[in-house]
């Protein structure tokens, strides 16, 4: 599974230079939308994203004090959300497979929208999350922020961290993969 | 080669049909709630602290109130209100903005460092067209539309999530006044209050402006490479925008390395 590279990127930041504190909250005001798009995009429910979005930073709330000056809020929040979105995920296919359609029904009190709709949009984020998850972390992250959250590539290399070349590489071999995924059976 | 962004790929006519297909429909998200917002934030207060009496959580139903549509009507004059603003105070003080792009104090360190990035590229380019800055692909309206302003009111019908509440719009206002207040002062101020709009509201109403005001930014400073980078991306993310003539200037202005 890809996104477990993620724990690896971070594995061995304690011990280094501790940014001072940052209140959790803030993180949540500075960096929650974000999150919050990105969960949706991983193919996490409407009506499971408010449990996602608050277990991300219950997550991020313990571990605060591990983000160093070398590690960039963006990638870590990033990585963090989209694990967090596939353990949901995985839940939300195991229990669909004993309760077939009723969960969707539910998301449609939610307003007066037609629930045709809702379904069809669900089903639209759902192959999203699918191309996505064929992705590498790396590709997957570039991608995301270009395509989706249209962040320019000198934005997303500030971001990242990285360098602009770099994120036109990784933005390009993402995009084969995508179209090779979409393509694909 | 140096490499510039390419467009948007739902929007460009030469990607595959299907992948568009799946990036525009998948593309709009749902704005998170209100009631979402403040039962999280609510919910990582520390134990000891007093509870906020602004956010009661609210069990199951989200943030719906009565009278969403026309909530939703205002929001949108509301953007059109603070773009118009916005726009008048931009072309109201003119001297100001040229001088952000023209000002020659700054070109000195200009173009000994190459710094990072272009040289850098990595592997030979596969497939992917390379935009052409002078064509813009889709006709934009108004001076300060955004992708995302253009996303909504394509969807504003079947997506009342995609609804821009006049808080947000007046937070992004504020934070861009920030910014502009104190470009000719601070530019660093302005660095710093366009990197909080970018991570607040990265897709904002106010994008267009934000990154005009990084490329102004970094052109003071003397970070005439980085501003460049920008202002290459910035003609191709906002090809119709007003202030596209200035920045073509900025970049004819001397050769980038």
């Amino acid at each position: 599974m890809h996104v477990d590279k993620w724990d690896d990127a971070r594995g061995d930041i304690q011990g280094r230079k501790l940014k001072p504190k940052i209140d959790v909250r803030e993180c949540f005001e500075a960096h929650g939308d974000f999150v919050w798009r990105v969960l949706a995009r991983a193919g996490v429910r409407d009506a499971d994203l408010k449990d996602a979005l608050q277990e991300v930073f219950i997550v991020v709330a313990g571990k605060l004090d591990q983000l160093d000056d070398d590690t960039k809020a963006t990638t870590w929040l990033y990585g963090i959300a989209i694990r967090v979105a596939a353990n949901q995920r995985r839940k939300v296919l195991r229990k669909r497979e004993d309760l077939t359609a009723e969960h969707d029904a539910s998301i449609a009190a939610d307003e007066a929208e037609n629930p045709e709709e809702i379904t069809l949009r669900a089903e639209a984020r759902e192959k999203l999350a699918e191309v996505l998850e064929s992705l590498t972390p790396d590709q997957r992250v570039v991608f995301e922020m270009f395509e989706l959250e249209e962040m320019t590539c000198p934005a997303i290399a500030d971001a990242l961290g990285i360098p602009l070349g770099t994120t036109y590489t990784r933005l390009r071999a993402a995009r084969a993969a995508f179209a090779a995924k979409v393509a694909g059976p | 080669m140096s490499e510039m962004d390419p467009k948007l790929w739902r929007e460009d006519e030469d990607a595959p049909e299907r992948v568009r297909d799946v990036l525009r429909r998948g593309f709009e998200t749902p704005k998170m709630p209100d009631a979402v917002r403040a039962a999280v934030l609510g919910a990582l207060i520390a134990p000891a602290m007093p509870p906020t009496p602004a956010a009661p959580p609210t069990p199951a139903a989200p943030a719906a109130p009565a009278g969403l549509s026309a909530g939703t009507i205002g929001a949108g004059a509301l953007v059109a209100v603070g773009a118009a603003v916005l726009w008048l105070v931009f072309t109201a003080s003119p001297p100001a903005r040229t001088a952000s792009l023209v000002d020659p104090s700054a070109t000195t360190a200009a173009t000994t460092s190459a710094s990072a990035s272009p040289s850098a590229v990595e592997a030979p380019p596969v497939s992917i067209t390379a935009p052409s800055i002078a064509e813009p692909s889709a006709p934009i309206a108004a001076p300060s539309v955004t992708p995302r302003a253009r996303t909504s009111a394509v969807t504003a019908a079947s997506s009342p999530s995609a609804a821009v509440t006049a808080d947000t719009l007046a937070a992004e206002s504020a934070l861009i006044g920030r910014a502009r207040a104190n470009l000719a002062s601070n530019p660093s101020a302005t660095l710093a209050a366009v990197d909080e709009h970018a991570a607040r509201f990265v897709r904002g109403e106010l994008a267009s402006e934000r990154e005009y005001l990084r490329i102004s930014a970094l052109r003071r400073l003397g970070r005439v490479d980085e501003a460049k980078t920008y202002a290459k991306s910035y003609l191709v993310r906002y090809p119709s925008s007003p202030q596209g003539a200035a920045i073509r200037a900025f970049l004819a202005e001397s050769p980038a390395p």
